[in-house]
């Protein structure tokens, strides 16, 4: 296993995912052939509008895509090089095989933090036992043992152990968010996946958890993927970056690539609409007009609606994401064009 | 918490002098003379002014409902039954254990087939077992009790003759009751359950669970029962309270001595304390049994309890709680 590390297997390969969602309104085209990997000691930024589809390409790899109405209609997902999508006509046993795989998996070997606080816990459990809980299913130890692992994170999120025996909701919401990270990273999982982990808590405690993402990368080589709506946390923690529109990553680079030289238009107007604080500026500039329906996505760039510098050409064909520096790649005619 | 539950059982007080006034103006107001349908069509007017005497019934009303409310105050004293010439309490505690044994039996069989069949219902929700759940639950909802409790006579104890038609001298007796009040019971519980498990598993900490990497049939009972069985408590609490009082269309039909026949008997006898005092005991019942309700609510829903037994905080203690949820 540590030798298959040393040659850099990814932890996880994500290949042309297609997810939909099977509405009576239609068919949602929630993520349209996305691909990515994350090695170990990867953080990769998941940057993007609300409906991007950064939370169902999470789901995702949890394989806790609600069927249905969702459907994973096409694509691969290898976790340590194992393939967890099953192809269209897979049989009820393979499936049952997996779903049993799945679960060993979840919590252990790849766990997630939810986006709201709020309601990711059950309100009638304590929440010293809702982080036994996981300890217990995949540490194979007493459940004493278990409980004392759980104090000890309840510790490590700055949580005093007295508060073991507490609810929900006797919590603040930043403590609830401090639990449901202790929960996720309780057995040590090698991919971390963080949905706006930091969304719901107040300044100084977004710091303290994203320093206990940072130690934890730092000290286990835990691989991360960070959902996000704000720049200043890529900045910070990730390495690697993807901005997502439409259910497609439109940029994709190391954090230098995307901050220092953005290519993408979208990603260009993602950060002129961020206030600066060296240049003076008296209006930001918005990304114009609404995010396209993936109710019903163009034949052509799903972005051109919305382009500054759309061209006739973008009409004509769906821009293929092409490497435009190493390491850095770009969905986008005007952008390729410009090399 | 001891607290909450004294202040509760006082609470009763109120509620049945609400009670006694309504039906004893009720009772008043309506058509027909105790006296006369005591002494029968031969009395004379002198007998019946006499009875009206011997039953306090020529004091002027206002005064008999204070007297009334008085001596139940203060004697536990619920009136004299006109019939029987006794003490109205002896007469209910005489009917009241098979009204008892009936609702306890029948909420029993509600929540034994009830709850799993609801939850069954909905973990395999559009499937062809939700269905045929459903349409059963609907239709035992549907059927008005005497007729199922008519029809289950004519076909059990008429026709099959596997049961007694009438009486609880044989155990069998009391199967086509309980039967019949239970599965009403059980469609009740059948389809708040179903709804209530339908709302509990698309909530995001049954999510937070699978995450965790945890068994769907743990999921069930670990995270979504208990979560789930908090509107079932209102449904069973509210039925057998309203079980205990008395199944008046049902202790007709099987013709049970229970306390809805003991009170349906005494209105149409024009024995008013018996019906007063039966009604007042069923008020009694009823709050007692919600009483017990709200407190199981304590049990299921940790979030209530701080409402139930909550104590104002100090300054200090408020200072401190509000010092933890903010800072590390």
């Amino acid at each position: 296993m540590e030798k298959d590390r040393e040659k850099n297997i990814p932890v996880v390969e994500v290949n042309d995912l297609v997810v939909h969602y099977e509405t009576y309104d239609g068919v949602v085209e929630a993520v349209n052939g996305v691909s990515f990997q994350i090695k170990k000691r990867d953080v990769l930024g998941l940057v993007g509008e609300t409906g991007a589809g950064k939370t169902t390409i999470a789901l995702a790899l949890m394989g806790l895509l609600p069927v249905p109405p969702s459907h994973i209609v096409q694509g691969s997902i290898k976790l340590d090089g194992e393939e967890i999508i099953l192809p269209q006509n897979a049989s009820k046993a393979q499936k049952a095989e997996l779903e049993k795989k799945m679960r060993e998996y979840r919590g252990k070997k790849i766990s997630m933090i939810f986006q709201d606080p709020m309601t990711a816990l059950n309100p009638v459990i304590p929440i010293g036992d809702q982080i036994s809980e996981v300890i217990g299913l995949h540490e194979h130890c007493s459940k004493e043992e278990a409980e004392k692992k759980a104090v000890d994170m309840l510790e490590m999120v700055g949580i005093r152990p007295e508060r073991y025996k507490d609810y929900p909701h006797q919590m603040s919401g930043g403590m609830k968010q401090r639990v449901v990270i202790a929960i996720a990273l309780a057995c040590n999982p090698e991919l971390l996946i963080a949905d706006e982990p930091t969304t719901a808590l107040d300044v100084t405690i977004q710091a303290q958890v994203l320093d206990m993402m940072k130690d934890l990368r730092n000290r286990l080589g835990t691989a991360m993927m960070l959902i996000t709506h704000d720049f200043g946390i890529v900045a910070d923690i990730c390495n690697k970056c993807a901005v997502v529109y439409a259910g497609e990553i439109v940029e994709y680079g190391t954090v230098e690539d995307i901050f220092d030289r953005p290519k993408h238009p979208y990603t260009i107007g993602l950060f002129e609409s961020i206030p600066s604080l060296t240049k003076d500026v008296d209006r930001l500039k918005p990304v114009q007009g609404q995010t396209v329906d993936p109710n019903d996505l163009p034949e052509y760039c799903s972005f051109y609606d919305r382009c500054s510098k759309c061209m006739e050409k973008c009409k004509g064909c769906d821009p293929v994401l092409t490497e435009v520096a190493p390491g850095h790649f770009v969905k986008c005619i005007y952008a390729q064009k410009e090399e | 918490m001891a607290r909450y539950i004294i202040k509760r059982i006082l609470w009763i007080l109120p509620i049945l002098i609400g009670v006694i006034t309504i039906v004893f103006f009720i009772s008043a107001l309506a058509p027909g003379d105790p006296a006369a349908s005591l002494l029968g069509s031969t009395a004379t007017q002198e007998e019946i002014d006499a009875m009206h005497h011997t039953l306090g019934l020529d004091q002027p009303l206002i005064k008999r409902w204070f007297d009334y409310i008085v001596a139940v105050f203060t004697r536990f004293d619920f009136g004299t039954s006109y019939v029987t010439r006794q003490p109205v309490l002896n007469d209910i505690l005489v009917y009241f254990p098979v009204t008892v044994k009936l609702a306890l039996a029948a909420t029993l069989m509600g929540v034994v087939f009830g709850i799993p069949l609801g939850v069954l219902s909905a973990l395999k929700q559009y499937t062809w077992i939700d269905s045929v759940i459903l349409v059963m639950s609907v239709l035992f909802i549907s059927l008005p009790n005497f007729w199922l409790a008519m029809m289950l006579l004519k076909v059990f104890a008429v026709n099959l003759s596997w049961v007694p038609s009438f009486g609880l001298d044989r155990p069998a007796g009391w199967i086509l009751p309980i039967l019949c009040a239970g599965l009403q019971s059980m469609t009740q519980n059948i389809r708040i359950t179903r709804s209530s498990m339908l709302e509990v598993m698309r909530q995001d900490y049954i999510r937070t669970a699978r995450a965790k990497g945890q068994k769907e049939g743990k999921i069930v009972t670990k995270h979504m029962l208990r979560n789930a069985m908090i509107p079932v408590a209102t449904s069973i609490g509210s039925g057998l309270g309203n079980q205990l009082g008395g199944n008046m269309a049902l202790e007709s039909v099987f013709a049970l001595p229970g306390l809805g026949n003991y009170i349906v008997k005494a209105i149409t006898a024009i024995n008013t304390p018996a019906m007063l005092g039966g009604i007042l005991f069923v008020a009694i019942v009823f709050t007692l049994v919600n009483l017990c309700v709200d407190l199981s609510y304590v049990a299921i829903d940790p979030r209530l309890k701080t409402r139930v037994t909550g104590k104002k905080l100090s300054k200090k203690e408020m200072k401190k709680m509000l010092a933890e949820q903010g800072a590390v």
